[in-house]
């Protein structure tokens, strides 16, 4: 009798297939985005730059304006450079995007006594990591917002410079001029003179500062294979109660609670392991993006998740308006098999199957579209693509399933009232 | 005037004979639309909503000291004609500040000068500690950084002695909170700005300020030009790092929920448009009928038009009224402010709920009623 049912009516029941195809085409598209929004986000969120930054425990602390030090004569302790690529060895190692040491020093303009920071860093340095991968990071990685007009600097072209925005029009220098400033070490004034291969803009303090090379800062200072500042951008998980509680001491966890914690990309948790990577290091979760990062996260998925069930509720519909009007029309051929004997149950039994084979089958078709879908949109917005969550596929048949016999169910309930002798008659 | 009374006499009983019918078609219209509507209105306030979001990221402008001379700062009152320039409503928050380098037990330290009930709405990301309402003895309140605490062992509530550095003025503080930041600020000491000024002898005087101000696009650029070219003697700078990413990020989720908005638009027109088509395709009974009674194809797609159309606009105008509602609700869940009504979405929602109806109701029509009567009469 089902295979009759199809047979006979069966343009009705494409359009009915297809309704519910692309009914539920919308669902697999709307779920599969907002499951990945959030890993696609945060990528987008690593341009706002580090979320981390890893100093070296002091005794002291340091007295910096605009990245001039006026507390000098203070020791002052140092990160081992050697120990960075252990960063990429922690238990988020996958997590961390990027990350660049830092090296400052003050240093004076030739015939001028004003101060300016000269900073060491790696602008794109290439490592060999210890599980024998290779990377390549540096602050051409970590602020991806610099705007460079000229060339950048070579790593391993020890006396050329990067030169902030505002700081070069004060000395009115261009790209390719020589600057020689002297560097303020403990032995006195030592003069260095610097090959400027660009100009920085950034917007922010970087434009007052002078970029060269690590090693070079590490030379002119006898400071070998020292760094005084590591930052790190690294993807993580928004904040939540738990890592609030593990963020002001780990120690007060529960064994369990620890074990979440530490196997979560919260940042607190990617800090507490990088300190436990580089000895004698203080890890901080720098709060303007970390802390940002998360508002922004959990309102982009709460959006997302809103807009995920319009679209349900809205093809759910449709599809459950289709299944009303598709048994109301067959309400003769009802009132017929009522006539000839057929129990309600079995009627109803008739209907149910015919509405989870057309929700199975429309649900199946869907999922495909539905990916296809979300591919297109994940290229055109985030030019990757979207990764498929197989979490998907029960959900989106299910949900045929269930709206396609809920759409029927309110029929259902005319077809048991149906009286065959009045709907056979005619008079509907 | 007899056909016309007979017209509307049809329409009325085509709608009372079929309640149950109509109720269905008309709750997929009112439902369509209210998503329709819902959507576009959050659509187009999502660029200001998020942009205020994007603020939790802080200052995105700065006005520093122009010009090649040596000295490093500004006349305070500048802020007020960078204000005006801004205009007050865009601007979240500013914070004017004073750096100096001041002793604190023995320790050198930088004290900032700078507004400290700005200090929340600029920087929304840092986490301040301790009685920050209090208001009594403001000029000897001072905020330090946790790193600051840490080391010189502070408690809120504790007496300071702040000492320039290269002069004997001094000046005795209370600790009112400690602020966190992970970022340099851990290093500094906050101080109202008028105390600093005292402190350092620099009356009137800042080294930069910052201003979180609301932008759209590229306004932020013309700004800081406007700025430039009107107040001389001052930088005023956007900040790359904030105002870049944020136009990047703002695109990107501009353009997402405008696809996702347009696929469900179109979903739901599709829903609404199946729904109405087969309302139609069940009445050809009742089409090859009238033929049979000598009605003209003409007259029955009148009928079952205006039949739509009715249809569509009741719909429509509920489904807006609804529609804004579901914006309300996404609006405070989401953004946790109002959305904005626009009159302007009233017309073209009605308008696309009238075609769409008018459309799935006549297309079905046109095929019924091109049969033979006798055949539809006759039955399958």
């Amino acid at each position: 009798m089902i295979r009759r049912s199809f047979t006979v009516g069966l343009k009705g029941k494409l359009l009915a297939i297809v309704t519910i195809a692309f009914g539920a085409s919308l669902a697999t598209a709307m779920l599969n985005i907002s499951l990945d929004i959030g890993d696609k986000v945060n990528q987008e969120l690593k341009t706002y730059g580090a979320n981390l930054t890893v100093v070296p425990q002091m005794d002291t602390l340091p007295a910096e304006i605009g990245g001039i030090d006026f507390n000098p004569l203070a020791d002052r302790q140092y990160l081992e450079e050697k120990a960075l690529p252990k960063l990429k060895t922690i238990f988020w190692a996958y997590n961390i995007v990027g990350f660049a040491p830092f090296l400052d020093v003050s240093a004076q303009i030739e015939g001028s006594n004003q101060a300016i920071p000269l900073v060491g860093t790696w602008f794109n340095n290439h490592l060999e990591l210890p599980t024998g991968e290779e990377l390549d990071t540096g602050v051409k990685q970590i602020k991806p917002w610099w705007e460079i007009d000229g060339q950048w600097v070579k790593d391993s072209e020890l006396d050329t410079a990067l030169i902030g925005k505002s700081l070069a029009e004060k000395l009115q220098v261009k790209p390719g001029a020589d600057l020689t400033v002297n560097v303020k070490t403990k032995e006195g004034l030592k003069p260095v003179t610097l090959k400027v291969q660009g100009i920085v803009k950034s917007g922010g303090d970087d434009d007052n500062k002078v970029f060269v090379p690590l090693a070079l800062v590490q030379k002119v200072l006898s400071l070998p294979e020292k760094v005084a500042k590591i930052e790190v951008s690294a993807l993580t998980t928004p904040e939540n109660e738990l890592a609030r509680k593990a963020a002001e001491d780990p120690k007060a966890l529960t064994a369990k609670e620890f074990e979440t914690w530490y196997c979560t990309a919260y940042v607190s948790a990617i800090a507490y392991q990088i300190e436990e990577a580089i000895p004698g290091s203080k890890a901080n979760a720098i709060r303007q993006v970390a802390e940002s990062e998360g508002m922004i996260l959990s309102k982009i998925q709460l959006l997302m998740f809103i807009l995920t069930i319009a679209a349900l509720v809205s093809s759910g519909l449709g599809i459950s308006n289709l299944m009303t009007t598709k048994v109301l029309e067959r309400s003769k051929e009802i009132g017929l098999m009522k006539a000839i004997g057929a129990q309600n149950s079995l009627v109803l039994l008739t209907f149910l199957l015919e509405a989870i084979i057309i929700g199975v089958f429309g649900g199946i078709l869907g999922y495909l579209l539905g990916l296809g879908f979300a591919q297109i949109i994940g290229q055109s917005v985030f030019g990757t693509s979207l990764s498929i969550k197989g979490l998907v596929v029960p959900i989106v048949i299910l949900l045929s399933v269930f709206v396609t016999l809920v759409g029927s169910f309110s029929a259902m309930r005319s077809v048991i009232r149906l009286q065959p002798a009045e709907v056979l008659h005619g008079g509907r | 005037m007899k056909k016309s009374s007979m017209f509307w006499k049809m329409l009325n009983n085509s709608f009372r004979k079929r309640k149950s019918r109509i109720f269905v078609a008309l709750f997929a219209i009112v439902l369509g639309t209210a998503v329709i509507s819902g959507l576009l209105n959050v659509y187009y306030d999502i660029s200001v909503k998020m942009g205020k979001e994007f603020r939790s990221y802080g200052a995105n402008m700065v006005v520093a000291p122009g010009g090649q001379g040596e000295n490093n700062v500004i006349r305070e009152d500048v802020i007020k004609e960078v204000m005006s320039i801004l205009s007050k409503e865009n601007v979240i928050g500013y914070t004017p500040n004073l750096y100096g380098v001041a002793e604190v037990k023995k320790q050198k330290l930088v004290v900032v000068g700078t507004k400290l009930d700005q200090l929340k709405k600029v920087s929304p990301y840092l986490e301040i500690t301790g009685n920050t309402m209090e208001k009594s003895n403001s000029s000897e309140k001072v905020y330090v950084g946790k790193a600051v605490a840490e080391k010189l062992e502070l408690e809120i509530g504790q007496r300071l002695l702040l000492k320039d550095d290269g002069s004997i003025r001094t000046r005795q503080v209370t600790v009112a909170g400690i602020v966190t930041s992970g970022d340099v600020e851990d290093n500094q000491i906050f101080l109202g700005l008028t105390e600093t000024q005292e402190l350092f002898d620099k009356e009137g005087l800042i080294n930069v300020a910052y201003f979180s101000v609301m932008t759209k696009g590229q306004d932020l650029e013309t700004k800081t030009k406007a700025i430039n070219t009107q107040i001389s003697g001052i930088e005023a700078r956007s900040i790359k790092q904030i105002s870049q990413s944020e136009t990047v990020i703002l695109e990107k989720i501009r353009s997402l929920v405008y696809l996702v908005v347009s696929i469900i638009l179109l979903s739901t027109l599709l829903c609404v448009a199946t729904t109405m088509m087969t309302t139609v395709v069940e009445r050809k009974r009742e089409i090859g009928l009238k033929k049979a009674l000598g009605a003209q194809n003409k007259s029955i797609m009148v009928e079952f038009l205006s039949e739509g159309a009715m249809l569509g606009l009741l719909g429509g105008i509920v489904g807006i009224i609804l529609g804004f509602l579901l914006a309300q609700v996404i609006g405070q869940s989401v953004f946790k402010s109002y959305i904005s009504f626009r009159m302007l979405l009233v017309p073209i929602v009605i308008l696309v709920s009238l075609v769409v109806t008018s459309l799935a109701s006549i297309l079905p029509v046109r095929t019924a009623a091109n049969v033979e009567p006798a055949i539809v009469l006759k039955g399958e």
